[in-house]
């Protein structure tokens, strides 16, 4: 295991440069889940409740291969998923050209107070609990974009 | 058997002795009839309750008292004149001409003079058991002996008697499952089942007079003498008349899990110790099978209903259009059922991991008053939906527990919405805090119908509820009360009720009450050198906070405590001169311990404050402390430590380049702790593998290794020959907790040592702090 970083930011977790990122209006959302049917409730909590522009992957490898093409503002990340996982994938992306700060929120069932620690050190805004609320999925992931971003 | 009373034979008539018996003693009685000499010496003879025997040098018996014919069934007349190994059965009977032959040669003598327990032989063919003394005597210039003989059949029997029941006894421990093990009070092995013999692979015999910490693994074998000791002096105990589980060690080294229990016990005035040990590894195994298994499941639940739930959510929210009425109904049931079976889940989860030891625990000290406050306001909505108000009882003074405050408000959550949901509309629920003996008591009493009598005794077990159509009535899973009980429990408290039908029900629990004051330790600080220096003891768990005031007082040394990073600053502030050092936990409940290190650095006044960083695994530390350890994973004395580190840098740094670090370590904490120093000051790398740190010396320059030696897949001092190959070798600091040989060590330049984790070291370095401090200013 090869973990490199400026120590700068261990400390804040926010890579450089995403101040900047952030500053605009959270419009296109890549999400990736394995689970057909959770993706049917996806898409209709984020593009018909959000409002957003959402393209979803259904595995690590795929989202790899899509996501520079889809150019997201956001990333959401299942965390267990065969093959890559949510972390792992996270990482891929992120080793990608212009991909170094792309801003990511994990969604998990495992939600205790030190797991979320452990996924916000892997470079997360925030982590959602699954099963989600449908209704309120957009607003919580706008209500954690406006919060980093300030 | 034999008779106590030897006078029934007619020296003299019968009746007349009988007549005379209760008015005098013999000897009187003998005067009154004038008997002469002779016949008196009969008399006696014949009156004494032992057989006395007499025999010529040839064993031939000259005489033979009443009491021997009674003993043996022979008439005098019978045997005197006879040899008397008449009297003896096989083989002293052989023996017996050949054992005088030989005492009249050579004066060794068996039983001549001494005595002892020999057979005899009846009339009757009959042997048994009788007691022998014999003496010489010499009676115009003839030698004869005098046997004096006494049937111990009785207490012969009784002997074997006690001997068998010992003998089951033994054999009943030999065969009991559980290992049973005592101990003196010094702590050595007095005996070892085979049980025990088989759990810990040692021969009794192998272990018998030895110290019991030969069963123990380290640190507890080491401090097992001083809490005996402690035991001995002060009656506290962690184990005795307590169960518990800990860690045994078996005679090849590896170690296992088991449940002890310890006993007090006197025998023969002495003060032992009984352990009954049973090996519950195979316990734990299904356990951690059990526990996966359902953590397993329970994902594995969630992911349909994460689908379910969304689907219902969207349709019920009007996300995709209007519903009929009748539709709307149906989908609400589907809805709320979905989050019943969601409640489950979680609820089964969190039993799971309380009881499993993985949900974390944060403890502060809270205070009752607010807390109580605050979980009213919290639960408002219960008694909205329920129509019924939360009155508080007024809570006298200021009471301060020490607890997880998200835990316990989890389960007033419970209490209060149990009380709601079972209060008739417009009730009142009562709420108190109370004080009582070195406890707080939080209760909350309703005016319901009760719990029925017979439902009493399961109100705390899982999926129970008093009448199965309540749950759909009232709502719940029936693991409320369960998970209540867990988490009472894990606070050391107790959690119970009170219940008349037809009158209302009051559940409380107790906590124990923080007591944060150096002045309730038990044992008054000596007075040494020590006493003027002072020590900030900052630590949440106050199990391990007494221990460090325990260690720090039996040095000499006074000490407070502070369980919160804000209640180590406030007490700096008060009095900033007043601390000599502080040990620091690196996880606190309110702020991580390593960013109040570098705050504290960055300021004057505590820049310099020696600081011994005690990180402790929060869970396993409180069970291993119970039984008496402390575990220190790692600390370090700053600033030395750090002085040394810098200086490595300050040597390897140059005017415009900022110097690249390579740290190879596997510990997070350490790494940490490394990183604070370090990040002002170089760009840091980290690997945790040998594999990995070769992978970054073969691809990157650094100006300086920091090395740990013991990692996952090697040792650190495998990366020397690359390095050293390297066109631009890299400085190498050894940081490591093994021992570093010479070979190694004038190879780099700097071993510095991570301390071993006994205590003896720790007051070192926090002495050798102070002294370092000292010489400073």
């Amino acid at each position: 295991m090869l973990c490199r970083y400026n120590t700068n930011s261990v400390i804040t977790n926010i890579p450089k440069g995403l101040e900047k990122e952030m500053g605009h209006d959270l419009n296109k959302v890549l999400y990736v889940e394995d689970e057909k049917d959770i993706q049917t409730v996806a898409r209709v909590a984020l593009e018909m409740v959000g409002g957003f522009e959402l393209k979803i992957c259904s595995s690590g490898k795929e989202a790899l291969a899509e996501v520079e093409a889809f150019a997201p503002d956001l990333l959401l990340l299942d965390v267990m998923m065969p093959g890559m996982d949510g972390p792992e994938t996270l990482k891929g992306i992120r080793a990608l050209p212009n991909m170094a700060n792309i801003p990511a929120i994990f969604m998990t069932a495992k939600v205790q107070p030190q797991e979320v620690a452990h996924f916000k050190s892997l470079g997360a805004l925030d982590v959602l609990p699954k099963p989600f609320e449908a209704m309120k999925l957009a607003s919580q992931i706008r209500d954690i974009w406006a919060q980093k971003a300030v | 058997m034999s008779e106590k009373n030897g006078h029934k034979k007619p020296a003299i008539p019968t009746e007349e002795i009988e007549r005379l018996k209760s008015k005098y003693d013999i000897s009187s009685l003998l005067d009154e009839l004038h008997l002469d000499a002779s016949e008196r010496l009969q008399a006696v003879l014949d009156n004494v309750v032992d057989g006395i025997i007499t025999i010529d040098e040839l064993g031939i018996i000259t005489s033979f008292n009443q009491a021997s014919e009674r003993i043996f069934g022979y008439q005098a007349n019978e045997v005197i004149g006879q040899n008397v190994k008449m009297l003896m059965p096989d083989p002293y009977q052989h023996a017996h001409d050949g054992y005088i032959q030989r005492y009249k040669d050579t004066k060794e003598a068996r039983i001549i003079g001494t005595g002892r327990q020999v057979e005899g032989l009846r009339k009757d063919g009959s042997t048994f058991p009788l007691e022998l003394a014999v003496s010489e005597s010499q009676l115009h210039n003839r030698r004869f002996f005098t046997g004096i003989v006494r049937d111990i059949s009785e207490q012969v029997e009784a002997a074997q008697a006690l001997h068998s029941s010992a003998n089951r006894l033994r054999t009943v421990l030999d065969n009991v499952v559980d290992g049973i093990i005592t101990i003196n009070k010094r702590g050595i092995i007095d005996s070892f089942n085979i049980a025990a013999q088989k759990i810990f692979g040692y021969e009794a015999h192998e272990v018998i007079g030895k110290n019991v910490s030969v069963l123990m693994p380290e640190p507890y074998a080491e401090e097992h003498d001083g809490y005996l000791h402690n035991y001995l002096n002060t009656h506290v105990a962690k184990i005795i008349g307590i169960g518990r589980e800990v860690t045994g060690r078996r005679k090849n080294g590896t170690t296992f899990p088991m449940d002890l229990a310890v006993s007090e016990i006197e025998i023969d005035g002495e003060l032992m110790f009984s352990g009954i040990v049973r090996d519950i590894t195979e316990r734990k195994q299904m356990e951690m099978m059990k526990n996966e298994f359902i953590s397993t499941v329970s994902h594995e639940l969630r992911t349909p209903l994460t689908s379910i739930r969304g689907s219902l959510d969207l349709v019920l929210g009007g996300a995709v259009g209007a519903l009929s009425e009748p539709m709307e109904a149906m989908l609400r049931v589907a809805a709320n059922n979905t989050e019943r079976l969601l409640l489950l889940i979680n609820d089964i989860l969190d039993i799971q991991k309380i009881e499993s030891g993985k949900m974390a625990f944060r403890f502060a000290p809270i205070n009752i008053k607010d807390f109580v406050l605050q979980s009213i306001t919290d639960n408002e909505a219960y008694a909205n939906q329920y129509g019924v108000r939360f009155v508080i009882k007024p809570i006298a003074d200021d009471p301060i527990a020490f607890a997880d405050k998200d835990r316990l408000m989890q389960v007033m959550a419970n209490l209060l919405s149990n009380a709601a949901k079972f209060s008739p509309p417009d009730n009142e629920i009562e709420i108190s805090a109370t004080r009582r003996e070195h406890a707080i008591r939080i209760s909350v009493t309703d005016h319901g119908p009760g719990i029925p009598e017979e439902f009493q005794p399961q109100v705390f077990e899982k999926f129970t509820q008093a009448d199965s159509t309540d749950s759909r009535n009232k709502g719940g899973t029936g693991l409320g009360l369960s998970i209540s009980r867990l988490i009472i429990e894990k606070h050391g408290g107790h959690i119970d009720f009170v219940s008349r039908s037809g009158i209302g029900t009051t559940f409380f629990f107790d906590l124990p009450e923080l007591i944060t004051s150096t002045n309730d330790l038990k044992a008054p600080p000596k007075l040494t050198s020590n006493a003027n220096a002072s020590i900030l003891i900052v630590e949440d768990d106050p199990d391990i906070a007494a221990l460090l005031q325990r260690m720090l007082a039996e040095e000499g040394y006074n000490s407070d405590v502070a369980y919160t990073a804000s209640e180590a600053r406030a007490r700096i502030q008060q009095d900033g001169h007043k601390y000599k050092a502080m040990t620091l936990d690196i996880v606190l409940p309110d702020e991580d311990g390593l960013e109040m290190l570098a705050s504290l650095r960055a300021d004057a006044n505590t820049a310099n404050l020696p600081v011994v960083v005690v990180s402790v695994k929060s869970d396993e530390a409180r069970r291993n402390l119970s039984g008496g350890a402390m575990d220190v994973i790692d600390w370090l004395a700053k600033p030395i430590d750090q002085s040394r580190l810098l200086n490595a840098i300050h040597s390897v740094a140059t005017e415009n380049h900022r110097p690249k670090v390579l740290h190879v370590e596997d510990e997070q904490d350490v790494h940490k702790i490394v990183s604070l120093m370090l990040r002002d000051s170089c760009e840091l790398v980290w690997t945790t593998t040998v594999e990995a740190s070769r992978e970054a010396l073969e691809n990157e320059d650094f100006d300086l290794v920091l090395l740990d030696i013991g990692l996952p897949d090697g040792t650190g001092t495998d990366l020397l020959d690359l390095i050293e190959k390297r066109v631009r070798p890299p400085r190498v600091v050894i940081f490591s907790a093994l021992d570093v040989d010479e070979s190694i060590s004038c190879r780099v330049s700097n071993v510095l040592v991570k301390a071993q984790t006994d205590r003896a070291s720790l007051m070192n370095t926090i002495t050798s702090a102070i002294r370092t401090q000292k010489r400073k200013s």
